[in-house]
C-alpha cells in the first residue's frame, strides 16, 4: 500500500468533535464507576461500546441535530468516534477489577499512585502495541470481531433500511426476553443436555462417559449464539477445540486413569476441568500466539512496512497519513515502558535486587502486556470471547517467578497487564466497527489514546472507594468482608479477584502448574504451525473455557454455515447479521438494565 | 488430517497428565519437581503425539499449493481478475447524482457481494504472490472496501460533499490492486503472464 492520505479535511464530514469526545469521556467515566461496582458483585465485564452507540445517537443526533439544529451533527462516523471514546474510557474497569482487589484483600502495603502509574502505562501500552497489527487483524486475516459487526450494524441502522432494521429488532427481543427469562430463573443459564441423557440412560456418575455427558451443557446465552454466527465457519475450530476437550481428551484422561479414584458427577467434571484441560488450555494459548507471531511474521512485516511508507509518503507529499505514525507509537511505547520500569523500581526498593534484575523484571511485564494483548485481540477477533481474568493470572505467577515472590509488584503488573489487554481487545473492535463504516483508522486511534489515561483514574478510585464502604473504613468487598459473611444485600464478593488471591496464595507456596502450562505450549506451537489461522488461540481459548460456552458458539457458527448453503451468502449479510446482532446487544443490554434495576431494588 | 488429529488428542490427553498420580504426592512437589515428575510418566508419549502433529502440519503444507484455488473454482467462483474488473465497472457505474438510496443501496450490495467474493480469494491469492506482496495488495483492497462504505455513511448522513471523494478514493486504491495483480502476472523481463 503506497502513502494514502486521509480522506478529507476535518470539519467536511463530521468525525471527530469536540462534542463526540466530550459526551464519550462522560459516558465512559459513568460507565466505569458502574462497571467497576458490578464486577465487584458479579464478576464479569461489560463492554459498553453497544451502548455507547445507542445513546451517541440518542444525544448526538437526537438532541444536536433535532434539539439544537446543529447541521450534520449524530452522524454515524461522529457517533462511532464517541462510541470509541467511551468503550475505551470503560475497558479499564474489568482490568481493575480483576486485579487489584485481590492486593487489597492480601492485605499487603502498597502504593496508591504506583498502581495508578502502572495502570495507566497499561492503558496507553495496550492501545499502542494493538494499532500497528490493525492491518495484520482487520484486512489481511479478517478477523470477523463480531461484538465490533454488531456495533457497526447499529451504527448502519439509519440507512440500512426498514427490513434490516427490524431484523436487529427482532433479534434484540428475542434477546432480551430469553435473558430475561433466564434471570427471572424460568429456566437455568446451563441446559443440562448430557446430565439429562445421563439420567435418562442411568449412566453411572464415574468414569469417561460420565464425565463426557455431564460436561456437555449447553450455554443459553443468546450474545454467545449470536457471535458463532456472526463468526461463521471461521468460528468453527474453536467449537471443534470444545469437542476435542470433553469428548476426547478428558474421557481419555479418566479411563486412562488420570483422575483421583473414586471421583464422580460434579466433582468429577470440576477436577477434570480445573486441574487438566484448563491449565493445559492456558498454556496452548501462550504457546499458539508465540508461534502465530512467527509464523505470520511475513505479513506483520509488510503491515509494519506500510505503515512505515503511508507516514513517509504523508511527510514528503504534505499529506495526512490514516494511520498513526510509527514514530509516535514508538515514543508512547518508550514511555510507557519506562514508566513500568519506575513502578518496579519503586515496588522492589526494600529487597536488594540487582538494577538489572529490577530492570529485567519490567521487561518480562511489557513483553508478558505485548503478547497477552495480542492473544485477546485474536480471541476476541475470532470469537468475542476475550481471557483477561487467565492472562492477569499468567502475569502474576510470572512477575512471582522473576521477582522472588514480590505479590505487591507481580499484582501491579497484572493490573497493568489486565488493563492493556482489555485497551487491546477494545482498540481493535472498534476498529473493526471502523472500517465497516469508513473511519478512518487514524482518527479512532488518536482518539482512545487521548482517554486512555481517564478510565483507569476512576475504576482505581471506585474500588478504593468501596473498599472505604465497610465497617470502620475498611474491609469493604470480598468473600471475608461483613456484608458476604452476614449474607446481606451489599455484599461485594469480588469473585475474580478472590480467584487471583487464592492463585497467589498458591503461587507463593509453589502449586502453579508450569508443566501443563510448557506441555500445553508446543501443542499451541504446533497447532499454529497448521495452515489454518489462528488455530492455536483457538483451541486453547476452546479448552480453557468451560465446554458449555464452545458448544452454544458452535451452535451459532452451525447455524450459520447452513443458512449460508440454502440460502446464499446475501442471506447472511441481510438477515443472519442484523438479526445475530440484535442478540448480542439485546442481551447486554437487557443484563445490564437487569442487575442495575435489581441492585437498586436492594435485591443484589 | 488424520495424522495431525490423532497427535493432537494423544499430546493434548498427555499434556493434561498429572505429574504424579497419587494426590499427596502432587501437592509435595515444587515447580521443578512438577515437570520432572510430568515429563517420567508423559514426555515418550507427548512427544510421539507432538511429532504426529508435525508430520501432520508438514503434509498439509505440502498438499496446500493450488489447494485453496481448486476449491473456488469447483464451487464455481469467479477469479479475483474477473471480479476486479466488475468491481471497478460497478464504481465507476455509480449514479452519486441520482436518488440517495439507489446509490447507497449499490454501494451496499457491492461491498457484501463481489468484494466479500474477492477476498475470499485470500488463500488462492496469497499461495500465488507469496504472503508479503499479497498482504500489500489487500491493504489497497481494504482502502477501496474502507472508502466506498465511508461513501455508503456519507450518503445516508447527507454529507454530499464527501461522497465523490470517497468513491475516488477507492476508485484510485482499486487500479493499484489492480497493477499489483497485474504484475503479478506478468514475468520478469515481459513474457506472457504466467497465472
Amino acid at each position: 500500500m503506497k502513502g494514502e492520505a486521509a480522506p478529507n479535511a476535518p470539519g467536511a464530514y463530521r468525525e471527530v468533535t469536540l462534542a463526540a469526545m466530550l459526551l464519550g469521556v462522560g459516558q465512559g467515566m459513568l460507565m466505569t464507576a458502574a462497571f467497576t461496582y458490578i464486577g465487584l458483585k458479579l464478576g464479569f465485564g461489560i463492554t459498553g461500546s453497544s451502548i455507547a452507540a445507542i445513546l451517541g445517537f440518542a444525544l448526538l443526533r437526537g438532541v444536536g441535530r433535532g434539539v439544537l439544529k446543529v447541521r450534520g451533527a449524530g452522524s454515524i462516523l461522529e457517533t462511532n468516534i464517541n462510541q470509541t471514546v467511551a468503550s475505551g474510557v470503560n475497558t479499564a474497569s474489568s482490568g481493575v477489577v480483576f486485579t487489584l482487589p485481590a492486593l487489597i484483600m492480601l492485605g499487603h502495603e502498597y502504593s496508591v499512585w504506583v498502581v495508578l502509574l502502572a495502570a495507566t502505562a497499561g492503558s496507553f501500552m495496550g492501545v499502542i502495541l494493538i494499532i500497528p497489527l490493525r492491518k495484520q487483524m482487520v484486512e489481511v486475516e479478517r478477523l470477523r470481531f463480531p461484538s465490533g459487526v454488531a456495533v457497526a450494524t447499529i451504527l448502519r441502522t439509519p440507512g440500512a433500511g426498514i427490513k434490516k432494521g427490524a431484523l436487529l429488532g427482532i433479534g434484540f427481543g428475542a434477546a432480551l426476553l430469553i435473558t430475561l427469562l433466564g434471570q427471572l430463573g424460568v429456566f437455568p443459564e446451563d441446559i443440562p443436555i448430557g446430565p439429562w441423557l445421563a439420567s435418562a440412560f442411568d449412566v453411572a456418575p464415574e468414569g469417561a462417559l460420565s464425565l463426557s455427558l455431564l460436561g456437555t451443557t449447553f450455554y443459553l446465552s443468546m450474545a454467545n449464539i449470536g457471535a458463532g454466527m456472526l463468526s461463521g465457519k471461521g468460528g468453527i475450530p474453536f467449537a471443534l477445540g470444545g469437542i476435542l476437550a470433553w469428548w476426547l481428551v478428558g474421557p481419555i484422561a479418566v479411563g486412562a486413569g488420570f483422575t483421583a479414584p473414586g471421583l464422580a458427577g460434579d466433582e468429577l467434571v470440576s477436577s477434570v476441568y480445573g486441574q487438566l484441560i484448563r491449565p493445559t488450555g492456558i498454556g496452548m494459548l501462550i504457546g499458539g500466539a508465540l508461534a502465530g507471531v512467527v509464523v505470520s511474521l511475513p505479513a506483520l512485516r509488510g503491515a509494519l512496512r506500510s505503515l512505515s511508507a503511508a507516514a513517509r509518503a504523508s511527510r514528503v507529499e504534505g499529506g495526512s497519513s490514516e494511520e498513526l505514525s510509527p514514530r509516535l507509537l514508538g515514543v508512547g511505547l518508550a514511555a510507557s515502558v519506562l514508566a513500568l520500569v519506575f513502578v518496579t523500581w519503586v515496588a522492589t526498593r526494600g529487597q536488594a535486587m540487582h538494577p538489572l534484575q529490577v530492570l529485567g523484571a519490567a521487561l518480562v511485564g511489557a513483553l508478558w502486556i505485548a503478547l497477552a494483548g495480542l492473544i485477546v485481540a485474536q480471541a476476541t477477533g475470532a470469537t468475542d470471547i476475550s481471557p483477561l481474568s487467565g492472562l492477569a493470572l499468567i502475569a502474576v505467577t510470572l512477575m512471582l517467578a522473576v521477582t522472588s515472590g514480590n505479590v505487591v509488584l507481580a499484582v501491579t503488573i497484572g493490573v497493568a497487564v489486565c488493563i492493556a489487554t482489555g485497551q487491546c481487545a477494545d482498540m481493535m473492535t472498534d476498529l473493526k466497527t471502523g472500517h465497516l463504516i469508513g473511519a478512518v483508522p487514524k482518527r479512532q486511534q488518536l482518539s482512545q489514546l487521548v482517554v486512555a489515561w481517564v478510565g483507569p483514574g476512576i475504576a482505581i478510585g471506585t474500588t478504593l472507594l468501596l473498599w472505604q464502604a465497610g465497617p470502620g473504613g475498611t474491609g469493604g468487598f470480598g468473600p471475608d468482608s461483613v456484608a458476604c459473611v452476614e449474607k446481606t444485600a451489599d455484599c461485594l464478593p469480588a469473585p475474580q479477584a478472590a480467584v487471583l488471591k487464592g492463585l497467589i496464595e498458591g503461587v507463593v507456596s509453589g502449586t502453579a502448574p508450569v508443566d501443563k502450562y510448557l506441555s500445553g505450549a508446543g501443542i499451541g506451537a504446533a497447532l499454529a504451525a497448521f495452515p489454518v489461522g489462528g488455530l492455536g488461540v483457538l483451541v486453547g481459548l476452546a479448552m480453557y473455557l468451560p465446554f458449555s460456552i464452545t458448544l452454544s458458539y458452535g451452535f451459532g457458527c452451525v447455524v450459520s454455515i447452513v443458512l449460508e448453503r440454502r440460502k446464499g451468502r446475501r442471506f447472511t449479510a441481510d438477515k443472519t447479521v442484523p438479526i445475530a446482532a440484535g442478540f448480542i446487544v439485546g442481551e447486554a443490554l437487557t443484563a445490564l438494565g437487569y442487575t442495575l434495576v435489581k441492585m437498586l431494588g436492594g435485591g443484589g | 488430517m488424520v495424522c495431525f488429529i490423532l497427535g493432537l488428542v494423544v499430546s493434548a490427553t498427555y499434556a493434561a497428565r498429572p505429574a504424579s498420580l497419587d494426590a499427596e504426592h502432587l501437592a509435595t512437589l515444587s515447580s521443578r519437581g512438577l515437570l520432572s515428575s510430568w515429563a517420567d510418566g508423559a514426555l515418550v508419549p507427548y512427544l510421539a503425539g507432538l511429532l504426529l502433529m508435525v508430520v501432520g502440519v508438514v503434509l498439509a503444507r505440502w498438499r496446500r499449493p493450488g489447494l485453496a484455488a481448486r476449491v473456488l473454482a469447483r464451487a464455481g467462483a469467479s477469479s479475483p481478475e474477473a471480479l476486479l474488473t466488475r468491481i471497478e465497472a460497478a464504481v465507476a457505474a455509480l449514479d452519486l447524482q441520482g436518488p440517495t438510496e439507489v446509490a447507497s443501496q449499490r454501494i451496499s450490495e457491492l461491498v457484501e457481494g463481489e468484494m466479500t467474493e474477492f477476498v475470499e480469494h485470500g488463500p488462492a491469492l496469497t499461495e500465488r504472490l507469496g504472503m508479503l506482496a499479497y498482504s500489500e495488495l489487500i491493504g489497497d483492497f481494504a482502502v477501496a472496501e474502507r472508502s466506498l462504505a465511508r461513501a455508503w455513511s456519507a450518503l445516508i448522513d447527507g454529507a454530499h460533499e464527501e461522497v465523490p471523494l470517497s468513491v475516488e478514493r477507492a476508485r484510485a486504491a482499486l487500479g493499484r490492486v489492480r497493477t499489483q495483480l497485474e504484475s503479478a502476472q506478468s514475468p520478469p523481463g515481459g513474457g506472457p503472464a504466467s497465472a
